[in-house]
């Protein structure tokens, strides 16, 4: 059985993926983390649980929200578990309304009910599930709260399609889907209404798909027909539009019936969050912890660790071998090759290892968080000022603990240009292979001056990163608008 | 207009159309359209962009797109 996980953008699909298959993954707090479908055997070996991206709507902006329409249209898939994040449901639900419309035997996990309970929200579980007409099991994904629940669901849930439509989109758009449903009739076997549907909110994936099964030129027909009567009869801009205006009203009946909200407090979190986003402060606290990351890697901790390793290879283990090697009576080829080729070398490797795993430690921390996203915030003039956008920044800040993952994240800036220049600059950021040959550098010719030597390469990388940012965005990929919104 | 908008102040939107149509995609996918109020968390300085929240949740938009979002003052 194939089960396909789906969820808004942050609302712990991953987490809850780790939880389910029992297999380590990683976890972070910047959308598109998930960049890649991942699969994973359910602990009960009941089925495949299949990790999508993170996607708002299954209309895609960016490449990334691309691949989950895909696989909704060319892979096969029995099952669907959304997950929903109480704690904003409302938006959620676009999302879990268009699953129901693909037709599938979908399930919904309600994740974060804890965050929500704090911020005063009250859900009736079981009125939401009878109103969605599909299971829903509340969990807590960061604990594995509920996750065995879930599963049972998963495995034990009948083979029921939910046959009821969800939302009536109005005399005019029922009457084009039912058309566009007679024409598609036996030439597919997805939802012909769900493929209508998303054919009318302007999903290019969809077009393409329906191009390929009747004449292009007859969709542009029925959509235009379509159009025209919208924009006569309802007081809405596009049709687009009014579809999510529907949806909208569905969905605010569904939460009056099963939402409670109470009197809200500001948690802590928000309070933090007001002053790292802080107009003057923002930025110097930015700077100020990443001159605590560089101490600590290389002159705090770092440093005293590098050398107790040091003392360990060249001391206690270069001996033992000695030993051993003498005991066994290794001619003098095998004596050098290990002593002065394996140990010497790979120790000169190995030495560096506690700074790295400092660094990446630290960059993973900052990254789960949630602190990335906002400096991305507070970054964003500086990198629009190169014809850069705030989202770059954390490519390159991942960049720093290793470039591939760095390219890799640059997949969630929606604009092909600026993802093309993040993907260009991001290797310029000094990522920690090189740190071996700084430290090396600076232990050679700067041993005073270890930490500002170090910073100062960095800092050389960003600021030829920012200028051929620029000189490329005004020469070579001119045009485009760019979009920042997070 | 938000642009003009400080910290602190509320308000109503009332026309979103003159905003790029990719941003004003991912803004309608985050639930910001025509009628959603929205409250200023903190504007950036020098020209940068501009942190609103609307429904619990905080979302960073830019100064230019700001400006072309008209609100009515709450």
């Amino acid at each position: 059985m194939e089960v396909a996980l789906i969820g808004n953008p942050n609302t712990g699909k991953t987490s809850l993926f780790n939880n389910l298959t029992g297999s380590y993954e990683y976890v972070g707090n910047w959308s598109g983390v998930t960049v890649e479908k991942k699969v994973g055997m359910f602990k009960n070996n009941s089925g495949r649980l299949i990790d999508l991206p993170g996607v708002y709507t299954l209309n895609p902006l960016s490449k990334d929200e691309g691949v989950v329409t895909s696989f909704f249209l060319n892979e096969h898939v029995d099952r669907l578990l959304n997950i929903l994040d109480a704690s904003q449901l409302e938006r959620n639900l676009h999302l879990t309304i268009q699953l129901l419309e693909f037709g599938k035997p979908a399930l919904i996990g309600l994740n974060m009910i804890d965050v929500a309970n704090q911020r005063g929200i009250q859900i009736n579980v079981g009125k939401l599930s009878e109103l969605l007409g599909v299971p829903v099991v509340p969990v807590v994904a960061r604990s594995g709260k509920g996750c065995e629940q879930l599963e049972n669901s998963i495995s034990t849930a009948p083979q029921l399609i939910n046959q009821r439509n969800s939302v009536y989109y109005g005399k005019e758009i029922e009457e084009a889907v039912i058309k566009l449903a007679s024409k598609l009739e036996n030439k597919t076997t997805h939802s012909p209404r769900w493929l209508a549907l998303q054919l009318f909110e302007g999903n290019q994936y969809i077009k393409t798909y329906i191009g390929k099964l009747i004449a292009q030129t007859e969709v542009e027909a029925l959509m235009e027909e379509l159009e025209k009567k919208i924009l006569v009869k309802e007081d809405v801009k596009t049709l687009s539009h009014l579809i999510y205006q529907k949806r909208k009203v569905v969905i605010g009946k569904i939460l009056a019936e099963a939402v409670k909200k109470e009197k809200t407090v500001i948690p802590l979190s928000e309070q933090i969050d007001s002053l790292v986003t802080n107009r003057f402060i923002g930025m110097p606290i930015f700077l100020l912890v990443m001159y605590f990351m560089f101490m600590l890697t290389f002159d705090w901790l770092g440093t005293p660790l590098a050398k107790g390793m040091n003392a360990l290879l060249t001391g206690p283990i270069t001996d033992g071998i000695e030993n051993l090697l003498t005991v066994f009576g290794a001619s003098v080829f095998i004596h050098d090759l290990i002593i002065h080729g394996l140990v010497a070398g790979v120790g000169g490797v190995l030495v560096f290892v506690p700074q790295i795993f400092i660094l990446f430690f630290f960059i993973s921390l900052l990254e789960d968080s949630g602190y990335m996203a906002r400096v991305a915030l507070v970054m964003d003039r500086i990198m629009e000022s190169v014809g850069l956008n705030g989202k770059a920044f954390i490519p390159m800040m991942i960049g720093f603990g290793c470039n591939v993952p760095g390219v890799m994240a640059a997949r969630t800036i929606e604009t092909p240009r600026e993802r093309l220049l993040t993907i260009l600059l991001t290797p310029l950021m000094s990522c920690s292979a090189r740190l071996p040959v700084y430290a090396l550098f600076v232990g050679a010719f700067f041993a005073s001056q270890k930490a500002a030597v170090v910073l100062s390469l960095y800092v050389l990388g960003i600021v030829v990163a920012l200028l051929l940012a620029k000189i490329f965005s005004t020469t070579l990929l001119k045009s485009e608008t760019s979009l920042f919104v997070i | 207009m938000v642009g003009q908008m400080k910290a602190g102040d509320k308000g109503k939107i009332i026309n979103i159309s003159h905003v790029g149509h990719l941003v004003q995609r991912r803004l309608l996918d985050l639930g910001i359209t025509e009628g959603s109020e929205v409250c200023v968390k903190c504007v950036m300085p020098f020209g940068g962009p501009i942190m609103i929240e609307s429904c619990g949740q905080c979302i960073g938009i830019r100064r230019k797109e700001a400006n072309s979002i008209e609100v009515e003052r709450l």
